[in-house]
């Protein structure tokens, strides 16, 4: 029972949270060493099992590699010498709808999309361009 | 004199020589997963609209030569193939049954369980477990937001269990279960109808990523 009541205050705990503090996705499979995460404006280093927030800013140097899965099971692969800024992630994981925006600075991400892309609500910016996702996988590629 | 205009000349060159190398582009693969939708991308360019909708299509956004220009090719390039096998294992997700008003799970459902978590956690570096237990829409959310949690317990009983008879290489903290979703039953409901007693909602939805 004591158990019960724990895990009870443990939920109401993630519910009371603000969204930004909330994880939004893993790092998963990444090369030895990780990457750099930059968030609030310090430098983290993204390890497998890293917990990633919304505003997180993922960056791959040369030879540095990592795959992402986010809550809404959407997949991604961060190539080297990328930087992508997760803008806006939200999922409701009851109602299993949101929205996301991502930003590709420089580099290349691959994109397996995942549920936020059957409610039309999952972008992705270039220096110049918005995409719209609708369901798919594609590769995204930015050259500074 | 003429060797500062040589070297703007020499500038200008290579700034228009980078111009046309650099690239940003994106490229329509093939669904990653098999019941997947090839779907398609729509592209706001700062100058006009644009869609890609069919697998190995590809445009580039920016450049001075055919920007926008749709291109579409036989077969996927060898270098986004080798990308994509980097991406993680794909999730997965099972659902367990709960009789009415019951707790616990059966021993069929919970030896599917125990089953079905050796199964899929082995080999996806940083493992998350989700635990989504709900209930159907008879009685008071109060009532089943209570019989939720008890039922998202048990499964992280069962996940626990496993843990410590060392079958399954998981961290605690890599464990999640979430609020219980009587909504998800109600939501069901069409104006007026009384809610009834239904198993499809009576689940505990386990997502391993």
């Amino acid at each position: 029972m004591r158990y019960l009541l724990a895990m009870m205050a443990a939920i109401v705990g993630v519910l009371a949270q603000p969204v930004a503090a909330q994880e939004i996705g893993r790092i998963k499979n990444v090369t030895p060493g990780g990457i750099e995460v930059v968030r609030d404006g310090g430098k983290l280093k993204g390890i497998s099992g890293f917990r990633l927030r919304e505003g997180d800013i993922v960056v791959t140097g040369k030879g540095q590699r990592a795959g992402i899965t986010f809550v809404d099971d959407t997949r991604m692969v961060i190539a080297p010498g990328s930087r992508m800024i997760i803008s806006r992630y939200r999922f409701d994981r009851a109602r299993r709808t949101g929205e996301s925006e991502m930003r590709i600075d420089r580099g290349t991400v691959g994109v397996d999309s995942g549920e936020l892309s059957r409610s039309n609500r999952m972008k992705f910016s270039t220096p110049t361009s918005t995409l719209g996702v609708r369901g798919t996988t594609f590769v995204i590629e930015v050259d500074e | 004199m003429m060797r500062q205009a040589l070297g703007l000349i020499g500038l200008g060159f290579a700034l228009v020589l980078a111009g046309c190398v650099s690239k940003e582009r994106v490229t329509l693969l093939s669904p990653a997963k098999t019941d997947q939708s090839i779907g398609g991308i729509v592209i706001d360019y700062e100058d006009g609209q644009g869609y890609l909708g069919d697998t190995s299509q590809q445009v580039k956004l920016r450049g001075a030569n055919a920007p926008h220009l749709v291109k579409q090719f036989d077969n996927a390039d060898p270098f986004y193939t080798d990308l994509m096998r980097e991406l993680p294992p794909t999730a997965v997700r099972e659902y367990f049954y709960f009789g009415f008003g019951e707790k616990t799970l059966s021993p069929a459902e919970m030896d599917k369980l125990q089953s079905w978590l050796v199964q899929n956690i082995e080999n996806r570096p940083g493992v998350h477990i989700e635990i989504a237990a709900h209930t159907d829409a008879v009685g008071t959310q109060e009532v089943n937001d209570r019989v939720s949690a008890q039922r998202a317990e048990v499964v992280v009983d069962q996940v626990n269990a496993l843990i410590d008879a060392g079958k399954i290489d998981v961290e605690a903290a890599d464990i999640e279960p979430l609020p219980g979703s009587f909504w998800w039953a109600r939501s069901a409901l069409k104006p007026g109808e009384v809610p009834r007693p239904n198993r499809a909602y009576r689940v505990v939805v386990v997502t391993v990523r």
